[in-house]
């Protein structure tokens, strides 16, 4: 436990120092929802399930940049030479590195999902607090998958175009959910008919943070 | 010469199986009521799909098979079998937008069968894509390895999430219940085995070749001293 | 007999898909031949040992 809290605070203290990791991701999100905006046309009515969409393929891309950061600094230097001979087990590297992308992530969209209220605010019909439950569970799953994947795609030559191209297909099934439960929510539906879909987003990143947990030992080996 | 042997057998039986199986579905098997000629994609399309997917599980064992023993065969069986499943799955996403055409009147739709068999598609060919970004053997057999496990417990949810998607989405597409005749199950069993018999003979060759890249590489860098 | 055009560019896709791969697999094997070839040129005598068969 101990060896946990001390790695997420290197991780964090590192990544707080690096802010441009963070500004980009937001940057990124805002850049897309402008983009989404134009496909949309100008005063054309959207429907709650497409603004669910906007927002989640903003988080989902800007995510990027921070997943592949993950290890971008124990690349440097080699610092991660340190962390294999250390005692640490690999799945407490797993389990802090997962929380330190979680704690970016859930920061960033502070900023962006405020903004997509502000920007697209009149096609969200309704809103209730479950959205940060929602959010909570988007995150949980992404991070658990996405922490994985980074870590293989920081093993390769191209580091930047394959985070994504693994990523995405693999995490189809949870944006689909999550828009799914984020689009009952704007059109006001109760929480009661877009439940099963949050329990499956959990099913998700349980499924996901126990295969992490298992696979990363191998995948760090490697990097 | 010996070991050319059971691949030989196994090649005319396969021919054989495939013969049979084309004279069967175009001479023997009835032209089904509703959807006309066109139906008889089916025989190739469902004994694809499936097929396909016993690759992509294929991949799944022989990964973990690997991540246990770290021994380069296994490696080089899943990735094998990775791209025979593609093959057959892309097979089957061309054949049955060739068969939706007529029947559905579009190229695609959003189905959540076509929408997950795509899905799987992109899984694997990330998969293959990952194959060529890394050059360190060892390296790429483990990330391999992981994102092989990893698509393939995708897969039901996957599937789970396409079929969900449409019990709250209007159904825009209804998938038409085929009636099936004994003569359509014999036509659908024949091409099964037919196919698994062709599946076994690619696995067999993409691998011996492969094995045979792995000894020419130990032996070019042994030149290369 | 509606769309029998359909049904043989379904036929004909498999086909062609399938051959293409193996076409694939042969000129992989080529490759692999000729690089063998190479080396033993190269190499001289001492590497010839054991890759007399290469399939």
């Amino acid at each position: 436990m101990g060896a946990f809290v001390g790695l997420i605070k290197k991780d964090l203290t590192v990544a707080l120092r690096r802010k441009e990791t963070f500004v980009s991701m937001v940057f990124f999100a805002i850049l897309i929802l402008f983009i989404m905006n134009m496909a949309i046309g100008m005063g054309e009515k959207i429907s709650p399930d497409m603004a669910a969409g906007i927002l989640w393929v903003a988080v989902l891309f800007s995510s990027i940049s921070g997943l592949g950061s993950t290890f971008s600094m124990e690349k440097t230097n080699r610092c991660i030479d340190g962390l294999l001979i250390s005692p640490v087990h690999s799945a407490t590297v797993f389990l802090a590195k997962m929380t330190v992308n979680l704690a970016f992530l859930s920061l960033a969209e502070m900023i962006i999902v405020p903004l997509f209220l502000v920007l697209y605010g009149n096609h969200v019909q309704s809103l209730h607090l479950s959205l940060l439950l929602i959010i909570l569970l988007l995150n949980l799953g992404l991070t658990s998958i996405g922490t994985l994947i980074s870590g293989i795609t920081a093993g390769s030559r191209r580091n930047d175009v394959l985070l994504p191209i693994l990523l995405f297909p693999v995490i189809t099934p949870l944006i689909a959910f999550t828009i799914k439960a984020t689009g009952a929510l704007f059109a006001g539906a109760p929480f009661q008919e877009y439940a099963p879909w949050l329990k499956l987003t959990a099913a998700f990143a349980l499924i996901f943070s126990t295969a992490g947990y298992f696979l990363f030992e191998h995948v760090l080996r490697e990097n | 010469m010996s070991r050319i042997r059971p691949i030989g057998l196994l090649s005319s039986v396969s021919i054989a199986l495939f013969a049979l199986s084309i004279y069967y579905v175009l001479l023997v098997v009835p032209v089904e009521r509703e959807m006309g000629i066109v139906q008889k994609i089916f025989y190739l399309h469902v004994p694809m799909a499936i097929t396909g997917f016993i690759f992509f599980f294929l991949a799944f064992l022989f990964s973990i098979f690997y991540l246990k023993r770290q021994n380069r065969k296994w490696d080089i069986f899943a990735a094998s079998s990775v791209e025979i499943g593609l093959l057959l799955t892309t097979l089957v996403l061309i054949t049955g937008s060739i068969w939706a055409r007529p029947i559905w009147n579009t190229w695609w739709t959003w189905d959540p069968r076509l929408t997950a068999t795509f899905i799987l598609w992109l899984i694997y060919s990330a998969y293959l894509i990952l194959r060529l970004s890394v050059d360190n053997e060892g390296k790429r057999a483990v990330f391999c390895a992981v994102m092989a496990i990893v698509g393939f417990v995708d897969v039901p949810i996957v599937f789970l999430s396409a079929r969900i998607w449409r019990s709250i989405h209007p159904v825009v597409v209804k998938t038409r219940s085929i009636a099936i005749e004994p003569k359509m199950g014999i036509a659908l069993l024949l091409f099964m085995a037919a196919f698994i018999s062709l599946g076994a003979i690619l696995l067999w060759l993409r691998t011996s070749l492969s094995i045979f890249e792995g000894k020419l590489l130990s032996l070019e860098k042994q030149g290369g001293n | 007999m509606k769309n029998i055009g359909y049904l043989a560019a379904g036929y004909m896709v498999v086909w062609s898909g399938l051959l293409l791969y193996l076409w694939r697999l042969l000129s992989i094997q080529n490759g692999l031949q000729r690089r063998l070839a190479v080396l033993e040129e190269g190499a001289g005598p001492q590497a010839g040992d054991n890759e007399d068969d290469p399939e």
